[in-house]
């Protein structure tokens, strides 16, 4: 398995992927020094200290969690795009062990790049004494929602993602249930409930006996668009925003 | 030895066939134009796709394609010694293999720097240190140069276990002795 994941880091940091990945960290930072900036003096709900705190350390969350968005479908499509290098490696390793090494490096690779935001979080507020929100509970809890939500979604994007139309439909599934939608308190269990279907369906089919392409198929693409729709129906019905 | 019973995959609009045949030879040849099912044959030996009827092959096969794709960032070097390793297997006859296909000076090179046939040779080589008691080869010979493809025709002879190969080109493999199979 150290192997395998060592295989699988060598595969993901390419040139290219290092580039992208300080290019976005770099633009993470601006963003992030200039929405600090932005909210110490301006925001009226200074005033509200607590208040204050609880909603920046949300929007920093949120601001996080879209960079973790793009950066992990990108890292995901270059891993679990298997179809280019999969037959010699599923043929020394199995799928099983092969499909299992990939989850671990992603998460590895999840775990660093949060580490490394929620750092630089830290720093950022620390450097403008702003007050944050960053108690122990508040970023286990963040952190475990990332997980559920995105490494779902990266593995979701990644089997999906060679067919474009269903490309289409879960990011529409993803709006749906993420973006349309208005925050609020509990906003992250319904749409994490459709990832990990999403997930599942998606998946389904690369574990099938004897298959070995990742061509999906259409009722596979439906059923996914069906769950995230009622995902996204549940979540507007129950009121829970 | 490898026993083909009743063997056909069916497609969307097609059907591969195959009669009922043995192939009991250390070499096979794989001989047959476009579209005669020669890497469907192949790939469901390996099983990698399904298929209907009986295949009863060896333990331990070995498909290799005929278009590798390869990590580009990684070095020819680190690609065959990351295979060896996921295998347990030692580098022993690394060097040589090398020093056969002319490749090592290129050894510490990425396979972005590489061409098409230095690619083709490193897809051979990672087959050929795999030691499989079956290894079944879809057109080798692509993208390799005359040289090159001697060079492999020669190796098939210290292969370890069996070999199947198929292929269109048969010039190259006229002096080779092994069982000739016209699909």
């Amino acid at each position: 398995m150290k192997n395998l994941i060592r295989w699988h880091l060598h595969y993901l940091l390419t040139r290219k992927t290092r580039v992208f990945l300080l290019s976005l960290w770099c633009l993470n930072l601006i963003v992030y020094v200039m929405m600090t900036r932005w909210y110490e003096p301006h925001h009226e709900r200074i005033i509200y200290g607590d208040m204050f705190a609880r909603d920046y350390a949300f929007e920093v969350f949120t601001f996080m969690k879209t960079s973790l968005v793009g950066w992990l479908s990108y890292c995901s499509l270059q891993l679990f795009h298997l179809s280019r290098y999969e037959v010699s490696l599923v043929q020394r390793v199995g799928r099983t062990r092969l499909f299992v090494s990939q989850w671990v490096t992603l998460m590895i690779v999840l775990f660093v790049v949060m580490l490394v935001l929620m750092f630089q979080a830290t720093a950022v507020a620390q450097w403008f004494h702003v007050a944050t929100y960053w108690s122990q509970t508040a970023i286990i809890k963040m952190l475990s929602i990332m997980i559920v939500q995105h490494v779902m979604l990266a593995s979701c994007l990644a089997v999906f993602i060679q067919h474009i139309l269903s490309q289409f439909l879960l990011w529409f599934g993803y709006l749906a249930t993420e973006v349309i939608v208005p925050y609020g308190v509990t906003q992250h269990t319904t749409p994490a409930l459709a990832y990990v279907m999403q997930m599942v369906v998606a998946n389904a089919h690369m574990l099938e006996e004897g298959g070995i392409s990742l061509l999906l198929k259409p009722s596979y693409v439906l059923l996914t668009a069906v769950v995230a729709g009622l995902a996204a129906m549940l979540r507007i019905v129950s009121k829970d925003y | 030895m490898i026993r083909i019973e009743g063997f056909k995959k069916r497609y969307r609009k097609t059907v591969v066939a195959h009669g009922d045949r043995t192939l009991d030879s250390k070499i096979t040849l794989l001989i047959g134009g476009n579209g005669s099912g020669k890497t469907t044959l192949l790939k469901a030996m390996a099983g990698l796709i399904t298929y209907e009827g009986i295949l009863t092959i060896p333990e331990t096969v070995l498909y290799v394609q005929e278009t590798a794709h390869f990590p580009e960032d990684m070095t020819v070097d680190a690609y065959l010694k990351g295979l060896c390793r996921l295998e347990k297997r030692s580098f022993l006859g690394l060097d040589q293999l090398l020093d056969t296909f002319d490749l090592r000076a290129r050894r510490y090179e990425p396979f972005r720097a590489l061409s098409k046939g230095m690619k083709q040779k490193v897809n051979v080589m990672s087959a050929m240190l795999a030691k499989r008691a079956l290894t079944l080869y879809d057109e080798p010979l692509n993208g390799l140069d005359a040289k090159s493809r001697q060079c492999f025709v020669k190796q098939l002879k210290h292969h370890s276990g069996m070999i199947v190969c198929a292929t269109h080109l048969m010039d190259d493999f006229l002096t080779l002795e092994a069982e000739r199979i016209q699909l």
